[in-house]
């Protein structure tokens, strides 16, 4: 049987190489067949006894911080965990893909640099996003082309239905357009002239716009929008969550409501961000998951859960469920 | 080489742009090139033109970048 591997970025993080590491542990726990690969210092892997055979460390003690440039950090003589990490995910047969928290630019240009899958096609970074239909939106791009133009809209509803395609076995996602109304006039000039390429764009299952009260609707699978407003909707969504959240706590503890418990817990397990959340890099030769910077252990283990699903060609929602 | 720059650049340039592209132009400020937008034209370079960025090089106008063929490229 061929070794399955997942490689881990363990610097970058805000919580510290500590907590990535102890996510690679889970990730060991939760997929016997799938070892790790983790980019960091040496000393800090060997010191935290994983199970003997089950990984591999791709020495690096340098990272990219905020204040870098990311793409000049990939002329550093010393070596860059992150780029350490996708170097290994370009040549290994074995990898599945990467996991990082890191800087989300070094991250993007480095897959750029080493997986890109067609030079002449632009990659972007999807989100999935829980709907209240019980499944999810692939919510493209978040942030990695904050301006573009409406045949760029077109590649990332390819992207992003691919990747619905293979994730959730979607036969033929429905794809959506982020618009200020349903009309196909409404919109910006940019949302026009996309929303008429897509509307006759061969390959994809075009559903009309979508305003931004339906984002989280299920209306459709693929979100499209350019990164600058993708941006806004995900942290404004998330935003949105922990405040709902923090107020049922509030008036659970005010008014002494003990179903108020449950309730949290189930609303933590749809719409907990630190551990579900993992941005997904589309138009790569291999998966490249980018955890928040912020993000726990948990959070690891489960962009490995996506990554092992891609491999095996699971779809996600029935492991979660 | 400068139309084969030029085929080069415009396919990472934003779609509205693409017509304005001459060689004074500069990259960023007036043809709305991103960072990823340049790092994906250095390595496009590096096929079409054999050239390698063994440094960071910072390209401000269309001109630069023939500059910088015009001494380093070993397919012409």
């Amino acid at each position: 049987m061929q070794k399955r591997e997942i490689i881990i970025d363990l610097l970058g993080s805000d919580m510290g190489p500590e907590e990535m590491l102890e996510g690679a542990r889970m990730v060991l726990d939760a997929f016997p067949g799938v070892d790790v690969a983790l980019a960091g210092p040496r000393a800090l892997v060997e010191a935290a006894n994983l199970p003997e055979g089950r990984y591999t460390i791709l020495e690096a003690d340098k990272t990219v911080t905020n204040l870098d440039n990311p793409i000049e950090a990939f002329y550093r003589k010393e070596p860059v965990s992150v780029f350490k990490a996708l170097e290994e995910a370009s040549r290994s047969d074995d990898a599945l893909g990467v996991i990082s928290a890191g800087n989300t630019g070094a991250l993007f240009a480095g897959a750029i640099r080493f997986l890109l899958a067609d030079k002449a096609v632009r990659p972007c970074i999807a989100a999935i996003l829980p709907t209240t239909q019980g499944g999810f939106t692939c919510l493209v791009d978040t942030g990695a082309s904050i301006d573009c133009g409406p045949a760029q809209l077109v590649e990332f509803a390819h992207h992003g239905s691919d990747f619905m395609r293979r994730l959730y076995k979607i036969e033929s996602p429905r794809v959506g357009l982020l618009s200020n109304g349903a009309e196909p006039t409404k919109g910006n000039k940019l949302v026009k002239e996309a929303h008429a390429l897509l509307a006759k764009e061969e390959g994809i299952n075009f559903v009309g716009n979508i305003e931004g009260n339906k984002t989280l609707s299920g209306l459709c699978d693929v979100l499209v929008c350019e990164g600058f407003a993708g941006n806004q909707v995900l942290k404004n969504s998330e935003g949105m969550a922990v405040n709902l959240i923090t107020e049922i706590v509030k008036y659970g503890k005010m008014n002494n409501v003990p179903a108020v418990k449950e309730i949290v817990g189930y609303l933590m397990s749809r719409f907990d961000f630190a551990s579900l959340g993992a941005g997904i890099m589309l138009g790569t030769r291999k998966p490249v998951l980018k955890n928040r910077g912020s993000c726990r252990r948990e959070a690891v283990k489960n962009a490995a859960q996506i990554l092992v699903n891609l491999s095996d060609n699971k779809t996600l929602y029935e492991s979660i469920n | 080489m400068y139309d084969r720059l030029l085929q080069l650049i415009k396919k990472y340039l934003p779609e509205d742009q693409i017509a304005k592209a001459k060689p004074e132009s500069r990259l960023l400020a007036d043809l709305g090139m991103d960072s990823i937008g340049m790092l994906m034209l250095s390595m496009a370079m590096e096929d079409e033109f054999g050239v390698s960025f063994d440094e960071p090089v910072h390209f401000v106008t269309v001109q630069d970048v023939l500059d910088f063929l015009d001494k380093k490229a070993t397919k012409r």
